[in-house]
């Protein structure tokens, strides 16, 4: 949202839930229960004499990802304590990266709008989730399934001046968490979590504003609702006059406001400290090549190199890239020969429009990359017009058939055979030939019955360009000869 | 110097209370350790030395696999809480 008056500033704290068989200290598993405490060790719940291991899944996943924001990666993985009371943390401290985060000073750039901006990233740091609280009118329980899960905490600079601007970026880093299997990010379930820090500061003033901070939603939209109410509630203080308080705020959903939770009076000293328990590992070259090795090519590189290499629209490519699959499904049909634009043309509407209504995966669909190349195939030579190839591809989905025997099977293979058709057109003419000799090339209603009378003797299947091009020759004959 | 007030708002941070007589023997332990402190400040050249926080610097560290899974039922985890409600552990409403 553009603001006249003030300059909008924003950070995100983004946490991420990390794909893993177990636990980032623990061998308790690392899935989503609903029944409660039923995913948990002592070394969940913090019991004397525990010893955390940490997970080298985790860990690699942390460094990929700290390579995919284009982060500088430390020599050696090191853990900290932040120590705290909360009864979420049942330690009383959450093993974290506070002095050595696995990745630092990175950027990723996003398209916001049709526009790339580049997204300052502060640092990347894998740490421990707390358990999950319940609360009631008078009591709390605590659920310590996910206490213990591998969280990663994305910090950007404060370089983001827009709700679109926020939106596009988490949007960007889901879809990284999601094209190389870091993370399922699932908002739904809580997998990622957000906490803003907005600042308004007089346009071209060289200070920031008061920092105010909203913890924890759980949704992109809400994000957006949040940022953009706390731009109207801080604009309208500031236009009267009034100060910001530096405090933290609770974005409620159902009323779309924020409320004041407490006042941030100083940095809360955390008493961090290296982690004894896990000695700090080593991070060698070969483990770091053989991790880039693993990256893809990400969405924002891939929409570029679709935009340049095969001259699609920013729109096309972004919804092709979407997902990996969708992207690997695309670039697989292209590496068979067809063009570009017809593959993008079809998987984003046809296809994706079947996937997106069934719910699925591109890659549960029956539809395989070998049936559009075949599909678009016939096209090209002409077998079926593009009109009959939407009723293949939907005849392929119902059945379960390839497009060639649906074609078969329904017998809608084109007469492209100029013989054929001649003979129907002379077929036409002959039981039309007043109006055949009346034919005057200005006028095209002739042309069209007569196309119209080939198609209704062929049932349809006379190619219908071949038709018109060899009536209106045979029209000009007879024209020429009379 | 540690003092009384700087404790009490240490222990306010940190969401605990103590009694005068408590605070008063802390901040006298906290004397004892400034002083010990103070007796490492006088060692010289130790300016360009790292802290150390372990005693080996070691290379060949291996961190778990990510394979066997293992847990504790929730009766075993949870029998020495004070008070359970259902499956999870009960405990005045918190709200943050």
């Amino acid at each position: 949202m553009m603001n006249d008056k003030y300059e909008v500033t924003i950070g995100l704290e983004v946490h991420c839930e990390v794909k893993t068989n177990t636990k980032m200290f623990s061998p308790s598993p690392n899935n989503y229960n609903e029944t409660p405490n039923e995913n948990i060790s002592e070394v969940d719940m913090g019991f004397p004499g525990i010893l955390p291991i940490a997970n080298m899944e985790a860990v690699k996943k942390s460094i990929m990802m700290a390579m995919a924001l284009n982060c500088k990666l430390p020599n050696y993985m090191y853990f900290d304590r932040k120590n705290y009371y909360y009864p979420d943390l049942p330690k009383g401290y959450q093993i974290t990266q506070a002095t050595e985060p696995v990745g630092v000073n990175g950027y990723i750039n996003v398209y916001v709008n049709d526009e790339v901006k580049k997204i300052d990233i502060h640092d990347i740091h894998l740490e421990e989730d707390t358990a999950s609280l319940d609360h009631y009118e008078t009591y709390s329980l605590i659920d310590y399934n996910r206490s213990g899960i591998p969280l990663l905490e994305t910090v950007t600079e404060p370089c983001i001046h827009s709700a679109d601007e926020a939106l596009a970026f988490l949007d960007s880093l889901r879809r990284i968490f999601l094209y190389t299997g870091i993370s399922e990010a699932r908002t739904d379930r809580g997998q990622m979590r957000c906490d803003v820090n907005i600042s308004l500061a007089p346009k071209n003033s060289e200070k920031l504003g008061t920092k105010v901070e909203m913890k924890n939603i759980n949704s992109f939209s809400n994000v957006k609702d949040a940022i953009l109410y706390e731009i109207k509630r801080q604009s309208e203080i500031l236009d009267e006059g009034g100060t910001i308080i530096m405090e933290t705020r609770r974005y409620d959903d159902t009323t779309c406001k924020t409320y004041r939770m407490r006042e941030k009076v100083e940095g809360v000293d955390y008493k961090y400290y290296v982690e004894p328990n896990i000695p700090p590992y080593k991070i060698t070259d070969k483990l770091i090549n053989e991790l880039r090795e693993k990256l893809p090519m990400l969405q924002f590189d891939r929409i570029q190199k679709y935009m340049k290499d095969y001259e699609l629209s920013l729109y096309d490519a972004s919804i092709l890239t979407k997902n990996i699959e969708t992207a690997l499904y695309f670039e697989e049909v292209i590496s068979k020969g067809i063009d570009p634009k017809m593959a993008a043309n079809w998987i984003n509407t046809r296809i994706l429009g079947h996937v997106n209504k069934e719910e699925i995966s591109i890659n549960d669909c029956t539809f395989t990359t070998d049936d559009l190349v075949e599909l678009i195939t016939y096209i090209n030579k002409g077998t079926i017009s593009s009109k009959q190839a939407k009723d293949v591809f939907y005849k392929c989905i119902d059945e379960n058939k390839k497009p060639s025997v649906v074609i078969k099977e329904n017998n809608m293979e084109q007469i492209t055979n100029t013989d054929e058709i001649l003979s129907v057109i002379k077929e036409v003419i002959n039981e039309n030939m007043e109006l055949a000799l009346s034919y005057d090339p200005k006028k095209g209603r002739t042309v069209d019955f007569f196309v119209g009378q080939i198609m209704k003797k062929t049932r349809g299947k006379a190619n219908p360009k071949a038709a018109m091009d060899l009536i209106k020759e045979e029209l000009m004959k007879l024209k020429d000869k009379s | 110097m540690i003092s009384k007030e700087l404790l009490k708002s240490y222990a306010n941070k940190l969401m605990f209370d103590m009694n005068d007589d408590e605070y008063e023997t802390l901040a006298k332990e906290f004397d004892v350790i400034l002083k010990q402190m103070d007796l490492i400040g006088e060692i010289e050249e130790i300016k360009g030395v790292k802290p150390m926080t372990f005693p080996f610097e070691l290379d060949d560290v291996e961190y778990r696999n990510d394979e066997d899974t293992r847990t504790v039922s929730y009766l075993d985890a949870l029998s020495n809480a004070k008070d359970i409600k259902g499956r999870e552990v009960k405990v005045p409403k918190v709200v943050d």
